[in-house]
């Protein structure tokens, strides 16, 4: 019973620590899907008297991602039964240029001053419209969820790993009696930790296999996918053999790491 | 090797405390039957300890099987340890373990596989008269049994020397008659050297030895 509850203790600890490590990746994935949505939808209107090409744009303002031309067509459509032909085709050639710019990036209050500023900066370019309040507040949203998750993530993960260097040390206070005799008989340090080794990394590995269950089976259940959709999310696939093995890496290496610091410490016996 | 233990002006002492062993010299060649007395507290122990490298001497010279205990590394310690077979007054038994795994923990540790430990455990264990106990745990074991496991543990690799701290010192008639008779057959039959510290030299013993008796910290040799 003892042995379970120990070998609990540090499945729990290395679950919670994967687990966050997973759910950072995946707040990330998210937020960066989030931006690159609300870039897609967000873009900056310029009026200008003169043609924009896109390659002379680009030189100007760095942050542009595409520029294109919005028609006057319906615009001169509607005004057909109220104007002569004639007097159309010279409104044609006087109405200025209309264009919707893309960008490469989400933008915040601050960019999407410099960007305008270097739109100015451009003679032919007479109107500029950035929409800059809706998608400054959208952004900033995300960023406090994504700091937030972060925060969060590094408490619990100080916890787990004191938690897991307070159990390793328990384990050595268990084992130290037949560590000394052991070395009195010239086993080397590894045979002496042999067993906290293989303990902790049983456990470690039974604790990514459960970080990895929980990411691969969670997002897939009807509850979690109607309250991503509700919330115009799409919740990242998990990718087995990248996601899942640096879990496993990771929760190998952290084993490994801590039962050498550990027993570097107390074991010498 | 004709020497199996040189020592030479030795002071040996427990931190930085005032050394309990002073000046000592000693020599002790192959197959040599050592025995060291003295009164409680005159620090035999700390002797035997020193030659397994539990404590190194703060001064002087000491070589066990031809290897310099001044500033020696923890691999070579290791591996010298190897070479050694101790008996413990506290039989020093691994508590989870079972008698046939205590037996075979120096094999374990040379690196044998399991047929040769587990041959070699049962045949020491028939020797100390304990084959039938070989899955009990140590504390299922009386004072006298848990030393002769802690001797067979000692005699499992074929040590070169076996450093034995008063091995019979809390046992039974028949039990130090046991110890006795391995280490004198393991002097006799496998040329080892064996060095005890002890209170009283077993009159009955039958055998050639060497007699280095300890008072006040100073290491005498008698004739």
């Amino acid at each position: 019973m003892k042995s379970i509850s120990s070998h609990f203790s540090v499945i729990i600890s290395v679950f919670v620590l994967l687990f966050c490590f997973q759910f950072a990746n995946l707040v990330n994935k998210i937020v960066d899907d989030y931006a690159d949505k609300i870039t897609n939808d967000y873009s900056i209107i310029v009026v200008s008297s003169a043609e924009i090409k896109e390659d002379e744009l680009k030189k100007h303002v760095s942050e542009v991602e595409s520029i294109s031309e919005i028609s006057s067509k319906k615009i001169l459509d509607r005004l057909k039964n109220d104007m002569s032909s004639k007097n159309l085709a010279l409104l044609q050639v006087a109405l200025p240029k209309f264009y919707s710019i893309k960008l490469s990036a989400m933008p915040n209050k601050k960019s999407i001053e410099a960007i305008k500023q270097k739109l100015q900066s451009i003679s032919t370019i007479t109107r500029i419209e950035t929409f800059a309040k809706t998608h400054e507040k959208i952004f900033k949203m995300f960023l406090i969820l994504q700091t937030m998750a972060y925060i969060f993530m590094f408490f619990v993960t100080s916890i787990g790993v004191l938690l897991i260097f307070k159990q390793v040390r328990i384990w050595i206070y268990e084992h130290n009696r037949r560590m000394s005799i052991m070395t009195l008989f010239g086993a080397s340090f590894f045979m002496k930790s042999g067993i906290l080794y293989r303990m902790t990394i049983v456990d470690s590995l039974i604790s990514a296999f459960l970080v990895c269950g929980f990411y691969i089976i969670v997002p897939r259940l009807s509850v979690v996918e109607n309250f991503a959709a509700g919330l115009d999310i799409v919740l990242p696939t998990f990718d087995i053999l990248y996601e899942g093995g640096l879990i496993l890496g990771i929760s190998l290496i952290f084993a490994i790491v801590v039962v050498t610091i550990v027993s570097r410490k107390i074991g010498r016996v | 090797m004709e020497h199996v233990i040189k020592a030479s002006g030795l002071n040996i002492s427990y931190g930085r405390d005032e050394p309990i062993i002073t000046d000592a010299s000693m020599l002790v060649k192959a197959h040599e039957f050592v025995f060291i007395t003295g009164k409680s507290g005159s620090g035999k122990s700390t002797i035997i300890k020193s030659l397994y490298g539990e404590l190194i001497p703060t001064r002087g010279d000491l070589s066990v099987c031809g290897v310099e205990l001044k500033n020696i590394t923890s691999s070579k310690l290791n591996l010298l340890r190897r070479y050694l077979g101790v008996v413990f007054q506290d039989y020093k038994l691994i508590d989870e373990w079972t008698v046939e795994q205590n037996v075979m923990l120096p094999l374990i540790i040379g690196g044998f596989s399991k047929s040769v430990c587990t041959k070699q455990a049962h045949k020491l264990l028939k020797h100390v008269k304990l084959l039938h106990k070989i899955n009990k745990y140590p504390f299922e074991l009386s004072g006298g049994e848990q030393q002769r496991v802690a001797m067979a543990r000692a005699l499992a690799h074929n040590p070169v020397m076996i450093l034995a701290d008063e091995p019979t010192g809390n046992l039974d008639s028949y039990s130090s008659e046991v110890i006795w008779n391995l280490l004198k057959g393991a002097k006799e039959h496998l040329g080892t050297t064996i060095v005890v510290v002890t209170h009283n030299i077993p009159s009955a013993l039958g055998i050639d030895y060497k007699h280095y008796f300890l008072e006040g910290g100073v290491l005498h040799e008698v004739n």
